[in-house]
């Protein structure tokens, strides 16, 4: 019994602190430029896979497959938004059906290389082996994907919060027209922001993926779903909505896997039943602004 | 209940559209006259006379069997694809979901073919009215959101559904991974087969077009560009989204059931896949978004294309190549690439009429 409620919290926490950055990632790109990224889910799910491509290159240097991997997903971010995105903005039909093409032909390319096996890259992990509580085993890695994930989200809503750029952000957020009378490259901060929001997916993936296996490219939309169930519990374009929304979801999550009998095959459903009760009783989320809808 | 309530709306819009043939219909030799003097008619009655045409071309046993049938699924999707444009381009509520209509109305049809050894053609319309049906289900919420946030969310149901009918042991009652094999093909002949779905494209198609053209469509149009003046004028938007959505979902779904006998089976990732409604949207986008003649010639380039890459050996790299197209589409050409060709060449119609 007690080591299911500390798998329940430890899963749930684990979960949420993942996604968190995902959900985190994708809000703050709506937000700031009212840009739907369909593709930001491939772009955790390509740091996991580069990731492995990369290790069976190099061999031994985790340090820099790792840095590769993240670099290149950041840069594709980049040039998703200055070649595809941008010139697209003022019709939203035009950036959803871009991106969700550049999704799927993520997808598809790694289809290519590696195909729908599964792969277990439990030997790139940052940090191996696992610690004992109370007679239930954690693996190392997840206990840093926690720290991590808890630390970047502070370390970010202090940049958001304190720093000019951060600043500047949400200037053009709350109204891109002003911000560039004021001076602010507004162009250049929406390249930032989805730079930033690409990273923060890679983090989520180098940091997950290695632990928790790649299932395949799918798993680019299938965490498109859990952000998109995050940001609509949460409030889109509210950052706090989207890290309380993630551990929410996260935990209802392992607790559907713990204690409901079949949950396993339940878990599938969660983010569904979340966005239709939310849409039904609160569209705007729990953080959000009714506008926003 | 629910039955007479669909039956309901779709009487509703039949009767609109028996509003604008009655006159075609009643000075019918003049108005086909003028009709194909025009270049769009022209086109048409030589694209259909090929159609026609083209299952006669050879009785050898390779080209019935494997050639013809490729025209078939290109007719198939062509279905699909025009009820795509119908929900996106025509009333503005974007959908990465036809999937959805797709993958029910393809596996109710299944299941009462194999387990309830229902005849065919009731089947067919059982699981098209199954896929009507579950697209209340998806439009109610989905009338929450709006744009991009429509967008997203039909993704999300989509992905969901594939799941649920492929991991877990829910799938398990729902027929597995597996999925149900071993339906009968629409017709022993593929030339029949072929002409089955040749008319009922034919009927897909001057259906949406008149719908397009009516009163109806003509709110949908103003829902899409202009969702609050729509309000503000006093259309009810909800009731005639929830209508949008169930006529794409008739169409898309008589497309899924078609598909399922083709493929005389269904399984999850095939026919509930995201890659559904990628074909759905690049077809229809190639074609020129809310061009409903698109769709069709989206489709047959589609199929062309896929059949040349497979011939070339590039089988795997299909799908890769589809995506960068969407991608170039979006990007550059926003009225797709055929209907400006087609501008180009009805200059040159004009041209040569020596107008």
């Amino acid at each position: 019994m007690a080591g299911e409620i500390i798998n329940f919290l430890f899963t749930g926490t684990l979960s949420g602190a993942y996604i968190s950055l995902i959900a985190l990632g994708y809000s703050l790109v709506y937000g700031v430029g009212h840009i739907m990224n369909l593709s930001h889910g491939s772009f955790f799910m390509l740091t996991g896979y580069l990731l492995l491509w990369f290790m069976n290159f190099f061999y031994d240097f985790l340090w820099l497959s790792v840095l590769l991997s993240i670099v290149i997903v950041t840069t594709i971010g980049g040039l998703a938004y200055i070649l595809l995105i941008k010139p697209l903005q003022e019709t939203s039909v035009g950036v959803v059906l871009i991106t969700f093409g550049l999704a799927f032909g993520i997808e598809q390319y790694v289809l290519i290389i590696s195909g729908t096996d599964s792969f277990a890259i439990n030997s790139y992990l940052l940090v191996q082996g696992y610690t004992e509580i109370f007679g239930y085993r954690m693996i190392n890695q997840f206990i840093l994907l926690i720290v991590t994930s808890l630390l970047i989200v502070s370390t970010f809503a202090l940049f958001i919060n304190k720093s000019k750029l951060g600043k500047s952000i949400r200037a053009v957020s709350q109204d891109r027209e002003a911000a560039t009378l004021m001076g602010i490259n507004s162009n250049r901060i929406l390249l930032y922001t989805v730079m930033i929001s690409a990273f923060l997916a890679s983090i989520a993936g180098f940091l997950y993926l290695p632990a928790a296996a790649l299932s395949g490219p799918s798993m680019g939309f299938s965490s498109l779903t859990s952000a998109f169930a995050v940001v609509i519990l949460g409030g889109m374009g509210s950052l706090i909505g989207s890290v309380v929304g993630s551990y929410i979801v996260g935990f209802v999550t392992s607790y559907t896997i713990n204690f409901i009998p079949n949950g396993p095959s339940w878990a599938h459903l969660i983010p569904i039943i979340i966005i239709i009760m939310m849409l039904l009783i609160r569209p705007q989320g729990l953080f959000g602004k009714k506008e926003l809808m | 209940m629910q039955s007479t309530k669909i039956k309901e709306i779709s009487y509703e819009s039949k009767k609109i559209k028996k509003g604008t043939i009655k006159y075609k219909i009643n000075n019918f030799p003049d108005y086909l006259k003028s009709w194909v003097k025009t270049f769009s008619g022209a086109l048409t009655l030589f694209c259909l006379i090929i159609l026609i045409v083209i299952p006669f071309l050879s009785t050898e046993q390779s080209y019935v069997e494997f050639f013809l049938p490729h025209f078939t699924l290109a007719m198939i999707f062509a279905i699909l694809a025009a009820s795509w444009d119908l929900l996106t381009g025509i009333s503005g509520q974007i959908s990465f979901g036809q999937s959805i209509f797709f993958g029910i109305a393809g596996y109710l049809c299944a299941y009462l073919i194999d387990y309830q050894g229902f005849p065919i053609w009731l089947s067919i319309i059982i699981g098209t009215a199954g896929a009507v049906f579950f697209s209340l289900i998806i439009g109610i919420p989905a009338l929450r959101l709006k744009g991009p946030y429509l967008a997203l969310g039909t993704l999300v149901f989509s992905i969901i559904l594939l799941k649920l009918f492929l991991l877990g042991s829910l799938s398990e009652w729902l027929f597995g991974s597996e999925g149900i094999s071993g339906l009968p093909k629409m017709s022993e002949s593929s030339v029949l087969t072929y002409f089955i779905v040749f008319i009922t494209m034919i009927i897909t198609f001057i259906a949406i077009i008149q719908i397009s053209k009516s009163k109806l469509g003509t709110i949908f149009k103003s829902i899409r560009d202009d969702e609050t003046g729509s309000e503000a004028s006093g259309i009810n938007t909800t009731k005639y989204k929830i209508i949008a959505f169930m006529l794409s979902g008739v169409f898309a779904g008589i497309a899924g059931t078609y598909y399922a006998l083709y493929n005389t089976a269904v399984n999850p990732t095939g026919n509930f896949g995201v890659t559904i409604s990628f074909f759905a949207i690049l077809m229809a986008s190639l074609g020129g978004l809310a061009t409903i003649t698109g769709s069709a010639m989206g489709a047959f380039f589609f199929i062309f294309v896929e059949y040349i890459l497979i011939e070339l050996g590039a089988a795997d790299y299909v799908q890769l190549i589809f995506a960068l197209t969407l991608i170039l589409v979006v990007r550059f050409a926003d009225r797709g690439i055929l209907k400006p060709t087609l501008e180009r060449l009805k200059d040159l119609w004009d041209v040569l009429l020596g107008k």
